[in-house]
């Protein structure tokens, strides 16, 4: 198993970023905070298919429902209204047990902050959603080294998260969100801590390393730099999706090439 | 994930010290407070205990404790020899007495008289000399603790008690009793011409039962024969400590220390628990989005609130041991520990911890796991 270069330029037509079928879809999402005098209402009937096979960026100002809806669709919040059919499983009509159960077997997370836990080196931090599967820890072990050389931090198993830099931890995160094989990749603005070269590395790992034709991977981002990594956009807008677009149909404003 | 869990516990070190520190805080005072307080209980029966071979006591009906005994008639020592099922019975004199060295130093003591033929009640534990040295004129054997208050006394040395002479033979392993008066055993003859009596001088009547016969139906007939109590050395020792718990507050002024220690300890375990899981929120919400069930939580919050306490705990019965052990087999102070403080204790700081878990828990429980994209 050899490391990616992190620097590699992403090749936009790579077979692995054709968008294959939708595995998960959304109808009618509506999503309220707050009381009765003063709601808002973060979702306000959305609808969306993600498919799998490449990178779906959800975007848009911020305050424009994003985290919400991204939230409700990796299981993590419920949603007012509305339906959600993924890998075959409504969504909708699990209990709290059932998600928790649907999230550990089926989607990774790659956080803005990280959430790496301190205390644990980081094999330690790849290795959770194994343990959490019931997975062995000899073999949990292995596996999350194995993960770490992939996303070229083979020589950083033993270290702590306060001891690497934000780019290194944000891919510790990333090995920590596909160790187990999730077939939902959820990132949440995974490059927002990151200066600009960081940033580049993180998405290049997750263009690499997440896009399959087997997975669905969502990121997150009010970062234009990062456009150039989508192969579908939801351009969102006042808690609604304002539009779908391929990259090649969004304005040459918005959408810029990806770094090299 | 348990492992997980204490990584996360022990990675704030100033945090989880001062769970710790509170945690042993907590036992300490309890175990502490609680040796002081069964020490006092202990000592409040210490003659009794230290009487060995003996079934039963027989002492007026109006007494209601071993420091109260009300003189008995020599004929109710021959009524008791007659009651069926009784071995033996003796008779067994305390009083108190004033013990004047050569050098004009004195000392209020405890002065126990023992059956002259068979030294019946005599020190079981010698430190020094023998029992057998009592059948010496005027002697006396006096207790290791109470020989180092009067200022040192030695064997060989001698004492006045009542303007009549007395040598100290020995010195016993006596345990400590509640006044911390020093104890000298002595012959019962010799025990009434040292302390100033009354016309009837037997203090109790030590009794032994026949091999195979109910100590409490003998108990019964000596009641209902002589009309005096007959109890246990058990029976006694705790009328004893229901008299002290009764009429003298330990009981109140030692509980609200043991209640003391136990709310702040509680206060200070819970609110850094409480402030460690809420610090740590991000992390349990990151966990249960990844898909820790509540019970994986829970489990992971109730192993953290047991490893502090069972390191409190250690911790607190350590510093609490050190100081019952300062006082030595013999020591000033009355502490004594039990293996029932300890259970206690036990209970106490688990119940304590876990309280402080269920609290973080309930915060943990509530989290969003959608909390960790905020």
């Amino acid at each position: 198993m050899s490391a990616v270069d992190p620097f590699e330029k992403p090749a936009p037509a790579r077979a692995t970023g054709i968008i294959r079928m939708p595995v998960l879809r959304a109808r009618g999402l509506v999503k309220t905070y707050g009381s009765a005098d003063e709601t808002v209402r973060a979702l306000d009937g959305v609808d969306i298919d993600i498919m799998s096979g490449g990178i779906t960026m959800v975007v848009g100002p911020s305050g424009c429902g994003k985290t919400t809806l991204i939230s409700v669709l990796a299981a993590t919040l419920d949603a007012d209204e509305g339906t959600i059919e993924a890998f075959g499983e409504s969504l909708h009509d699990m209990d709290p047990e059932a998600k928790t159960t649907f999230r550990r077997r089926n989607i990774g997370f790659v956080f803005q902050q990280y959430n790496l836990l301190p205390g644990l080196s980081a094999e330690e931090n790849v290795e959770i959603p194994l343990i959490l599967s019931g997975r062995p820890r000899r073999a949990a072990r292995e596996a999350a080294r194995a993960m770490l050389v992939r996303v070229g931090l083979g020589d950083k198993v033993a270290s702590r998260p306060s001891q690497l830099s934000g780019g290194q931890q944000q891919r510790v995160a990333i090995a920590r969100a596909l160790v187990h094989q999730p077939r939902l990749l959820v990132c949440d603005e995974p490059t927002a801590a990151l200066d600009g070269d960081s940033g580049r590395l993180v998405m290049n790992l997750i263009r690499e390393l997440a896009v399959d034709p087997e997975r669905a991977v969502v990121v997150v981002t009010h970062d234009t730099r990062l456009y150039g990594y989508a192969d579908l956009f939801a351009v969102m807008s006042d808690g609604r999706i304002a539009k779908i677009a391929r990259k090649e149909e969004m304005s040459s404003n918005s959408v810029a090439e990806p770094h090299p | 994930m348990l492992i997980v869990a204490l990584k996360m516990l022990a990675r704030d070190r100033a945090k989880f010290l001062s769970i710790v520190m509170g945690v042993t805080f907590a036992v300490f005072l309890i175990v502490e407070q609680g040796c002081v307080f069964t020490g006092l209980m202990r000592r409040s029966g210490a003659i009794i205990l230290d009487t060995k071979s003996v079934d039963l006591w027989v002492f007026d009906s109006r007494v209601k404790t071993v420091d109260d005994l009300r003189a008995l008639k020599d004929s109710d020592l021959w009524r008791v020899r007659d009651v069926e099922g009784v071995e033996w019975a003796t008779r067994w004199f305390k009083g108190a007495a004033r013990a004047k060295r050569l050098d004009g130093r004195y000392e209020n003591v405890l002065v126990i008289g023992v059956d002259d033929a068979t030294m019946i009640g005599a020190p079981s534990a010698m430190v020094e000399g023998s029992v057998a040295d009592l059948v010496r004129r005027d002697a006396g054997i006096i207790d290791v603790a109470g020989s180092m208050k009067i200022g040192g006394v030695e064997v060989g040395e001698e004492l006045t008690f009542n303007d009549r002479r007395a040598v100290i033979v020995g010195k016993s392993a006596a345990t400590r009793n509640f006044q911390s008066l020093p104890v000298i055993h002595t012959r019962y003859s010799q025990a009434i011409q040292w302390v100033p009596t009354e016309r009837s001088t037997l203090s109790a009547i030590l009794v032994k039962v026949q091999p195979g016969i109910d100590t409490d139906v003998v108990a019964a007939r000596i009641r209902d024969t002589t009309g005096l109590i007959a109890e246990t050395p058990e029976e006694f020792r705790w009328r004893t400590i229901r008299y002290v718990l009764k009429y003298t507050g330990i009981a109140i002024n030692i509980g609200t220390t043991i209640a003391l220690g136990f709310i702040v300890g509680a206060a200070i375990a819970g609110q850094t628990f409480y402030s460690f899981a809420v610090d740590n929120l991000k992390q349990f919400a990151a966990l249960k989005a990844m898909g820790a069930s509540e019970g994986t939580l829970a489990a992971m919050i109730l192993v953290q609130a047991c490893a502090v306490a069972a390191l409190g705990y250690g911790m607190g019965v350590g510093l609490a041991s050190l100081v019952a052990r300062s006082a030595g087999p013999n020591g000033q102070l009355p502490v004594y520990l039990t293996p029932e403080l300890l259970l206690i204790s036990a209970g106490a700081v688990f119940s304590l911890c876990m309280g402080a878990g269920l609290v973080a828990l309930r915060k943990v429980a509530k989290t969003e796991p959608a909390m960790v994209f905020k």
